[in-house]
């Protein structure tokens, strides 16, 4: 019983190894030439060997990502309570909204560019474009369906629609809006990244098409290794949060 | 037709010849045609019907959430047109807040009708102690700081019931407020809602589809047709109060379902 708790504790870390364990195996099994896929072991060396470029480049995708990922926030809030809680925002800006959601947006980079140049900009602009859209399709969900009963309750004491949203609507829609966060922040990371690779001259995408330009693949694979770790701790950031203020929702007996 | 014992003076609820059809064409029907009730003050009225008849309509009617499309519908000597705040409201589904304790729950209308709302912000401890005082009523003292997701659905709908008199309405409208609850539940509530209005003397009207709960609880049944819906039959209900589950078993209760009943089933085949 001890031991298959701890099992289960130890899951996720007993994955990732074997994960990396096997891959090892394979390249060196089938003896796979380290331009088309190099072992673990090589990526964590050129981690090493390049760490400071690394590090420079990571930190500054990670400024990056946040930026987008604030404005995303605000942006998304603001655009999910109106359209949540006015039927008539839904109805108006729902087929824009997803239209502009289909657009892959590695497409809008380039006029990005066009506009603000090669760098940083369009960096933190595509990161926003890529993750304000859950957070505002979540926020607008948890506005919208809010019980009826519950409306009539308040509307018939005279609330406000004002007072409905406040009282009920954004309360009722925070669940929505920490699980939002997750996605968003993945999503905001994935955006940054692909501007970066695709137009700029500084971050962990454009080090990964540089090293990968030059055909230093372990190179490539450890910025890969590094990309999927900070994704990883963002993510865990965002869950972090989203148990600490809306404990309420997961409803764990005490 | 009501008004084989005139209610006193005037009616506190009187509903004449209303009817009411939503925007939506459902069906082309009015969900109520000619519909008229009367409710003196502090009466317990139930209203009775086949499922679809349009009762919850009707309280939507009562508390000012829709207006009548004609006719009209009076409560407390005025015209209902729009929201009237002194309604108290439950419903099958307690739809109690998931991010709030019994407590914090019991005291949303407080904080939304005025003028309530600015007493409690500047001293909550009045009506604090008075949604104390309700959850005691209720047999529920000691689970105020519990949230909703922790009580069982009869104590969520004595929460739900608290939270529909910390206004002190003067009508308490219920739709089917026991509906989804165990037997031995709905018979306990029965005698803690009974308990609660016998001592607050407020006017009800209990929308339900339980013969039984009705002849139990109230004073006045009035039966609706089926779509589009109107009050086809009222009875009063003549038995002592207050009323324990031993009447149940009397002829007198039994003679009053059955008598219900086949106005329900002349309802249910049209008028």
């Amino acid at each position: 019983m001890r031991i298959r708790k701890i099992l289960f504790e130890a899951s996720p870390w007993l994955t990732a190894a074997s994960f990396f364990l096997l891959w090892e195996l394979a390249c060196r099994i089938f003896k796979v030439p380290v331009f088309v896929l190099p072992p673990p072991s090589a990526a964590v060396a050129a981690l090493v060997e390049f760490w400071p470029a690394i590090w420079l480049n990571a930190s500054h995708t990670l400024f990056t990502t946040l930026v987008g990922f604030a404005i995303a926030v605000g942006f998304g809030v603001v655009l999910g309570v109106i359209v949540g809680a006015v039927p008539l925002a839904y109805r108006a800006l729902n087929p824009l909204l997803i239209g502009f959601n289909s657009i892959p947006k590695v497409a809008v980079v380039p006029i990005l560019v066009l506009w603000f140049g090669i760098g940083t900009v369009p960096a933190v602009i595509t990161a926003f474009l890529t993750a304000f859209f859950p957070i505002s399709v979540n926020v607008a969900t948890g506005i919208a369906t809010m019980e009826p009963e519950l409306q009539d309750v308040l509307r018939s004491l005279g609330a406000s629609k004002l007072d409905i949203l406040y009282r009920v609507g954004l309360p009722r829609s925070l669940p929505y809006f920490f699980a939002s966060l997750k996605i968003a922040i993945t999503f905001a990371f994935i955006g940054a990244v692909i501007s970066e690779t695709v137009a700029s001259n500084v971050g962990i995408g454009y080090l990964m098409l540089s090293a990968s330009s030059t055909f230093r693949v372990p190179l490539v694979f450890a910025g890969l290794l590094v990309v999927a770790a900070m994704g990883v701790l963002m993510y865990a950031v965002a869950a972090l949060f989203e148990r600490r203020y809306t404990a309420w929702a997961v409803r764990a007996v005490p | 037709m009501p008004g084989n014992e005139a209610p006193r003076a005037t009616a506190f609820v009187k509903v004449d010849n209303a009817s009411l059809s939503y925007d939506a064409p459902e069906r082309g029907i009015p969900a109520i045609e000619g519909l008229s009730l009367e409710i003196a003050r502090g009466e317990f009225a139930a209203v009775v019907g086949p499922s679809g008849c349009g009762k919850s309509t009707l309280m939507k009617l009562l508390s000012g959430l829709v207006p009548a499309s004609a006719g009209s519908v009076i409560v407390d000597d005025q015209e209902v047109r729009r929201p009237i705040k002194i309604v108290g409201m439950a419903f099958q589904n307690p739809c109690l807040l998931p991010w709030r304790t019994a407590l914090e729950n019991i005291l949303l209308p407080i904080q939304i009708v005025r003028p309530h709302r600015r007493q409690y912000r500047r001293d909550p401890a009045p009506f604090v102690d008075t949604a104390h005082a309700l959850l005691a009523k209720v047999g529920l003292s000691g689970i105020s700081d519990h949230y909703g997701w922790q009580l069982s659905g009869g104590m969520q709908q004595r929460v739900s019931l608290c939270r529909a008199l910390i206004h002190d309405p003067q009508i308490l409208l219920l739709d089917e407020p026991f509906g989804a609850l165990d037997a031995f539940t709905r018979e306990e509530l029965w005698d803690t809602l009974q308990a609660l209005w016998q001592q607050r003397r407020c006017t009800v009207l209990l929308v339900t589809h339980d013969l039984a709960e009705a002849v139990y609880l109230a004073d006045t049944i009035h039966v609706m047709s089926s779509r589009p819906g109107r009050i086809v039959y009222t009875t009063k209900i003549d038995l002592r109060r207050p009323r324990v589950s031993e009447v149940r078993y009397e002829p007198g209760f039994t003679h009053y379902v059955h008598d219900i009943r086949s106005h329900i089933a002349l309802a249910r085949e049209g008028t």
